[in-house]
């Protein structure tokens, strides 16, 4: 009992921390962490080596492999290409324009993390805008909600689908099978939505729009030999992922074999390429690894793996509805991250109870992901995009988002509970 | 050698309401690259340099464009520029950077050209103890200094 209830308050407490911001997340997760193993050698509910092992590594190993293959790939300048091909592309358009910039960060997403993407993208986008001379708000705003579905769509999209893949041993290609096509659906419908909600703005023609027809976008690309191993690097990993299953490597091993390759090949500056790899976001994976397995072994995570299980035996559907909302309206109010990494031990034990939980794993992936649309503050994408567009002369406000980025996220959640008894 | 020995005393400054036009008269007739901004009791606030300016002309998001030397042409964006209504607006409060390099007028010399070295700057307000501004000092003044230390001028 007494396991119980300090394991459920320091993560409770911790958890406080982290949404507030009251503290750092990554210190309010490490020393909730350590709290936990403290608490869990006095209460004797959680030993030091459970805590070693409750850390994910191959989850960490991806997520560090990406980072190191995308740091690599933003130098390059591949970005500003493909930005400035999307806008000449768009014709003179406005409509078009959103499409084109929100199917490309929703493409570069699938397969990059969202924060880069959006990074790299918003600046060229509103400079674009702001070339031919229409206001960048609806293009970023797209941008920015199509980043969040566009992750939902690969294993490698999204740290929440990376912890899926490690935790429920799925595969590439299971992600490609079960989630890629409902993705691209909701990319439709959140196109088909914000094109209605900004049917005003959209209507504008831009005045300037020969400029960006003026821009030789070949010049963005800095090193073209190194953006062409790069491509051929990404290229071998993905190869990897899909042969997941012939060949048995881990995760990590293959994100990992991927960045070995890049650094290889491209030969970039190591102490660069170092300086880009987001140290504070693995050590909050760590640390929130650590934190919730002392919650799994004081076993309070089972109680509510028993709650779901009762709710499963008497109707599924509504197991996986239920699932599937509440991770959409905790992605969108608070950080998805510590929610996700706590419902993960939470579906392996119901699928110790003996039901398949398959689907329930995608129903949390399509919950978190699609809910990070729900406010500004549900995904990291929506903090940085929101904090970005306020440099510039059309910033993103609460109200706009309300109007526009949450009537997505419920347009796709809803879509997803019609779809519940196919997941 | 003590800073106070070597700055310049009849120090240029300007109140935080000095409009941008009045700055850039500044700049061109006294021939000087920067301007301290104090309050009436001559409390240091900020500088202000032509690097300030300038930045006027650039949207706040330029700074994350990892890289436009690719665009030659920046259609709207410079026609907005050309005709910028707004540019009269700019006072001296908006344009300074406030988190500025001072140095103590009891400070050694030696610390002047490391200080600007280290931050890349190319003058340092003068502050006594209570933070007022008692005089200015750039690399000329510290070079002037150390050629008539050794009776070169």
């Amino acid at each position: 009992m007494a396991g119980y209830i300090s394991s459920l308050s320091i993560f409770s407490l911790t958890f406080y921390f982290i949404i507030s911001g009251k503290l750092d997340r990554t210190v309010a997760s490490f020393i909730g962490a350590m709290a936990m193993v403290v608490a869990g050698k006095l209460c004797g509910f959680y030993s030091q080596e459970e805590a070693f092992h409750s850390i994910d590594f191959n989850m960490i190993g991806l997520l560090l492999g990406m980072m190191i293959i995308v740091s690599v790939c933003k130098k390059t300048g591949f970005f500003s290409y493909i930005a400035v091909r999307a806008a000449k592309a768009s014709n003179g358009s406005t409509l078009r324009l959103m499409v084109m910039m929100g199917c490309v960060t929703a493409f570069l997403s699938m397969f990059l993390d969202n924060v880069t993407t959006i990074i790299l993208t918003i600046p060229i986008t509103v400079l674009i805008c702001d070339i031919i001379g229409i206001s960048p708000l609806p293009v970023v705003l797209t941008e920015i909600v199509l980043s969040n579905i566009g992750g939902v769509g690969t294993m490698i999209g999204d740290p929440p689908n990376m912890m899926i893949a490690s935790a429920s041993e799925f595969s590439f290609d299971d992600f490609i099978i079960h989630l890629f096509p409902i993705v691209m659906v909701a990319i439709v419908l959140g196109i088909i939505v914000l094109a209605f909600l900004f049917r005003k703005e959209t209507k504008v023609v831009p005045q300037n729009f020969h400029s960006v027809l003026n821009i030789n976008e070949k010049a963005a690309i800095k090193d073209e030999k190194g953006l062409r191993r790069v491509v051929f690097s990404l290229a071998i990993v993905v190869g990897l992922f899909i042969l997941q299953k012939r060949h048995g490597f881990h995760h990590s091993f293959i994100a990992l074999i991927g960045a070995g390759i890049v650094l290889l090949l491209v030969r970039p500056d190591l102490e660069d390429i170092m300086r880009d790899v987001e140290w504070p976001i693995l050590a909050f994976f760590a640390s929130l690894f650590v934190l919730v397995g002392g919650l799994e072994k004081a076993g309070f995570l089972s109680m509510i793996a028993g709650k779901i299980g009762m709710i499963a035996r008497v109707n599924y559907n509504l197991a996986k509805i239920s699932i599937l909302w509440v991770s959409a309206i905790f992605a969108s109010l608070v950080d998805r991250i510590p929610f996700t990494t706590a419902m993960i031990p939470i579906i392996k034990e119901v699928g110790e109870l003996g039901f398949n939980v398959d689907s329930l794993w995608w129903v949390l992936a399509l919950g978190v992901g699609f809910g990070g649309n729900g406010t500004p503050i549900g995904s990291i994408v929506g903090v940085v995009g929101l904090a970005m567009s306020e440099k510039t002369n059309s910033p993103i406000d609460y109200k706009t988002w309300i109007k526009t980025a949450t009537v997505v996220m419920l347009v796709t959640i809803i879509f997803v509970t019609l779809l519940i008894k196919i997941i | 050698m003590k800073i106070r020995d070597v700055m310049k005393k009849d120090v240029i400054s300007i109140d935080p309401s000095t409009g941008i036009h009045d700055i850039y008269r500044i700049f061109c007739e006294k021939r000087i690259g920067g301007v301290p901004v104090v309050d009436k009791k001559n409390n240091l606030l900020g500088m202000v340099t032509k690097k300030e300016l300038l930045d006027v002309l650039n949207p706040d998001y330029f700074d994350m464009v990892s890289d436009f030397l690719f665009i030659d042409d920046f259609g709207a964006l410079e026609e907005k520029l050309e005709s910028l209504p707004s540019l009269e607006l700019f006072i001296a409060e908006d344009l300074m950077i406030k988190n500025i390099i001072t140095i103590n007028e009891n400070a050694s010399l030696m610390k002047a050209p490391a200080l600007m070295n280290k931050h890349n700057v190319k003058r340092l307000p003068v502050v006594n103890k209570s933070g007022k501004l008692v005089g200015i000092i750039s690399r000329i003044d510290i070079c002037h200094a150390l050629f008539r230390g050794k009776g070169l001028i």
